[in-house]
């Protein structure tokens, strides 16, 4: 059994009047698999964010590999190895698809490494993706599951530990959902730990080696897929939408 | 594919292309020629100082006029202070101009862009009210400033003048190709294309918009500097006047934002004209000109002048 | 302690305020509500004054009577002018450099063109009650302070009214924070945007008009509001009317104080000061909820 990577203790996040975020708390082991799911609003992305540190949580504590997160800026916490994923694809768009890939590599930790390194594990990041022949492309030139992609392999560049992966496969279709499905499987082969936010059932069935499911704002279920969707708890959030 | 210079090798270029620019200006011997060129290479200074963050990293500054005020009234309080070196207030103005671009940047940058350029520009306000109020400093009754004697080689103080702003344009130049080659410009570049996605990529964003804003306002303040000299009466309103703010903006922009070619096509293009309507019609109608051809450029050739030359997105 | 020099500093600071809240609603549309950092809108609002000061001059009428009387020309010209800055900047979508600067230049084009139309020279407008000071205990309320800020508060009063009530108001409202739903409603939100933007060009008049009566008016006079309009939006929260409305008269009293205590070349310092301490410490202003 490998170490309890990432703890969330008491994470709560409220907007003014409106909580997006009631109570939630989840310990994820290093090289997990977990999956997220619920419906619409229940603050799937709030609870992304909060650990990408993109929101600042109006409560609670996050605790990654030891160090707690309070206060750590966003690029901090890439530079410790958490990386993430947007709902819609961010490219640098004045950029090629090299060049993004570049991006997170030549500001890492100071930005210290040499330019040849960069450029290695820049092509070998695409290299994982599926996107060498369109290295030289700018992003207005990609199809919809290439800047998925594109978003993936500018996470996975630094080679991180934990991958917040946003609903990196939501409107795409049947085919390209597996292939995204398989590069996440391959990055996780790799030794990097993956939170899967997403809608597709079963794209986060197979994946998920736990699944957790969050409704208004807090956690009512997490373990085995089979058995967290069974809970009537679940069957009720989602058929009583 | 050609292989664009390395900085080194580029620098190089700049400062024989100066030099060369100097002795051919040498030959001429003309006062007017040196006061005239003077204005130019100032705003080549001041369109590459602005393009370093507008035009990189995206950052609008409205305030150009409160850093080259500063500038100018540096060189004022040095030399009542008896320093009148025209070296040591170049270095103080930098300093100063400097400091207060931290200083800024350190207040606004982590709030949206927008109001970063509302900032900019009520610290321009602001800075003239001060001036304007420092009654050593000569207040809004103005100062007068008398020109220093030139080194051995030149001629008059007004190549003195042009000598030194030809040098601070090079060096700008220097300093902005450098940053835009560097990681620093790609972060840049970042920043501007999308800072959250930036930020998320590892890029430290806050402290680069503060070397940024630190880098843009010392050259804005190197420009001041001199002017004091050039002036030889300064004041605060002509000072602080914010036909430096839209000429700054308009130059970068018509040149062509995000390369370093651009503020000096920009500042050649519209200073000369510039020069040329000043003596044929009126200033005011001059700064309209500015305005309006800003104006249409921002609705027509948002990429400037450059961006119709070469039509790819990128430099 | 002068009790006496200290209320009537209170007054003539809530008296300004009221003024400065006319003078900061366009922004409010037109920041708060579409977004759009308009910083020519002093400028449209000293254009307002100068064209009003023309007509009033000319026909021999009241400065606000003729203010209100171009309203409708001044809305159709914010009405056209949104629909220039929708069609080149909001759709292009890297909008942020190139609209800001747009609204630069315009700024300065319009003060510019004033300049050289009029001249450099301040003007203002004498009417029957310049001069006429309503003596309330030991209250001073001079009426050239006291009718621009009733025409503040008329305007705010009507204008929320307006916003909830009608139809029209409520889509302009709403199209700062939903435009699909206005889609699902048959409305076309660029319409709505540019009627809201008129609306606030239209204010701008009428917050001109105000303007000749407070203080001497040359083409550059936008430039010292910039930062009061700006300051008092943001500190109001940026969308609100009453948030407008409050942080105005805190803005106003306190520019007031200073320029009497302290001295009034300093009270512009207060204005952008404030402005700044405001982005520096809460950004979402004052009265946001």
């Amino acid at each position: 059994m490998s170490a309890i990577q990432l703890q969330v203790q008491g994470l709560q996040m409220r907007f003014g009047g409106f909580t997006a975020i009631k109570r939630i708390d989840l310990d994820v082991r290093a090289g997990e698999r977990l999956g997220v799911i619920g419906p619409n609003g229940s603050g799937k992305s709030t609870f992304v964010n909060c650990i990408a540190g993109t929101l600042v949580p109006t409560a609670g504590d996050i605790v990654f590999e030891g160090q707690p997160l309070k206060g750590v800026p966003i690029h901090q916490r890439a530079w410790r190895g958490i990386s993430r994923t947007f709902q819609l694809p961010r490219p640098f768009r004045s950029m090629t698809v090299l060049e993004n890939a570049c991006m997170p590599l030549m500001n890492h930790r100071g930005g210290r490494m040499p330019m040849g390194e960069v450029r290695d594990r820049a092509d070998r990041a695409l290299e994982r993706a599926g996107l060498v022949d369109k290295a030289g492309a700018l992003p207005d030139r990609l199809t919809q599951v290439e800047l998925r992609k594109l978003e993936l392999a500018k996470a996975i560049a630094t080679d991180p530990s934990l991958l917040l992966a946003d609903e990196v496969m939501a409107g795409l279709a049947s085919a390209e959902v597996d292939e995204v499905l398989d590069l996440l499987f391959e990055i996780n082969e790799a030794g990097t730990t993956v939170i899967m936010i997403e809608h597709i059932m079963r794209a986060v069935t197979r994946f998920s080696e736990r699944l957790m499911v969050i409704v208004a704002g807090e956690r009512i279920g997490c373990g085995d897929p089979a058995q967290v969707l069974a809970m009537p708890e679940v069957e009720r959030a989602y058929l009583g939408q | 594919m050609k292989q664009p210079l390395s900085t080194p090798r580029f620098s190089l270029c700049c400062l024989v292309a100066a030099l060369a620019v100097a002795v051919v200006f040498r030959m001429a011997g003309s006062e007017y020629l040196w006061f005239s060129a003077y204005v130019v290479l100032q705003y080549i200074l001041l369109a590459t100082a602005w393009n370093i963050l507008g035009g990189y990293a995206g950052y609008v500054n409205f305030g150009t006029a409160g850093f080259f005020g500063v500038g100018v009234y540096t060189s004022v309080l040095l030399s009542k202070l008896g320093v009148g070196s025209l070296p040591a207030m170049i270095l103080g103005a930098a300093a100063v101009a400097g400091a207060l671009g931290l200083l800024m940047g350190y207040l606004t940058l982590r709030l949206r862009g927008a109001y970063f350029s509302i900032a900019t520009l009520c610290l321009a306000v602001l800075l003239q009210t001060l001036v304007t109020n420092w009654d050593y400093l000569g207040g809004s009754r103005g100062a007068y400033m008398i020109r220093p004697q030139p080194p051995a080689m030149l001629a008059s103080p007004v190549e003195y003048l042009f000598v030194a702003m030809l040098a601070m344009s090079a060096l700008a130049v220097c300093v902005a190709r450098g940053i835009e080659r560097s990681r620093i410009g790609y972060a840049f570049r970042a920043i501007r294309d999308d800072e959250v996605a930036a930020e998320s990529s590892g890029v430290p964003t806050f402290r680069l918009k503060l070397l940024g804003t630190t880098v843009s306002g010392a050259l804005m303040g190197m420009a001041g500097a001199p002017a004091a000299y050039y002036s030889t009466f300064v004041e605060p309103a002509s000072a602080f006047g914010l036909a430096y703010a839209v000429n700054t903006m308009a130059m970068a922009l018509i040149g062509g934002l995000g390369h370093w070619l651009g503020p000096v096509i920009g500042a050649v293009v519209l200073a000369t004209v510039q020069q040329v309507a000043m003596v044929t019609i009126s200033s005011d109608f001059n700064l309209l000109l500015v305005g309006l051809l800003m104006m249409a450029f921002l609705i027509a050739a948002p990429k400037g002048i450059l961006g119709l030359i070469r039509p790819e997105n990128r430099p | 302690m002068d009790i006496e020099l200290l209320v009537n500093t209170l007054v003539s600071g809530l008296l300004l305020g009221g003024f400065y809240a006319l003078a900061t609603v366009g922004l409010t549309l037109a920041f708060g509500v579409l977004d759009v950092v308009n910083i020519a809108h002093p400028a449209f609002m000293v254009l307002g004054a100068m064209v009003a000061m023309l007509c009033a001059t000319a026909a021999g009428l009241d400065p606000v009577l003729v203010g209100v009387l171009l309203l409708p020309a001044f809305f159709a010209l914010g009405y056209g002018f949104y629909g220039v800055y929708f069609r080149f900047f909001e759709k292009r979508g890297d909008a942020a450099i190139q609209g800001l600067a747009f609204f630069f230049a315009v700024m300065f084009v319009i003060e510019v063109s004033m300049s050289m139309a009029l001249g450099p020279e301040q003007r203002q407008i004498e009417t029957p009650y310049s001069w006429t000071t309503w003596q309330i205990g030991m209250v001073e309320v001079p009426l050239r302070m006291l009718v621009p800020f009733c025409l503040g508060m008329a305007v705010l009063v009507a204008l929320s009214r307006w916003l909830r009530s009608t139809f029209i108001g409520r889509t302009v409202s709403a199209v700062g924070q939903d435009q699909q739903a206005l889609r699902f409603v048959g409305v076309d939100p660029v319409r709505v945007k540019r009627i809201a933007f008129g609306i606030a060009i239209a204010a701008a008049c009428l917050a001109g008009s105000g303007l000749l009566l407070v203080q001497p008016v040359d083409p550059w006079s936008g430039h010292t509001y910039i930062g009061r309009v700006f300051s008092i939006c943001i500190l109001g929260g940026l969308a609100s009317l009453r948030g407008t409305w409050l942080a105005a008269l805190i803005f106003g009293v306190l520019e007031n104080f200073t320029s009497t205590y302290v001295g009034p070349a300093w009270s512009l310092a207060v204005a952008f000061g404030l402005l700044l301490l405001t982005l520096l410490v809460r950004p979402q202003g004052l009265f946001a909820r």
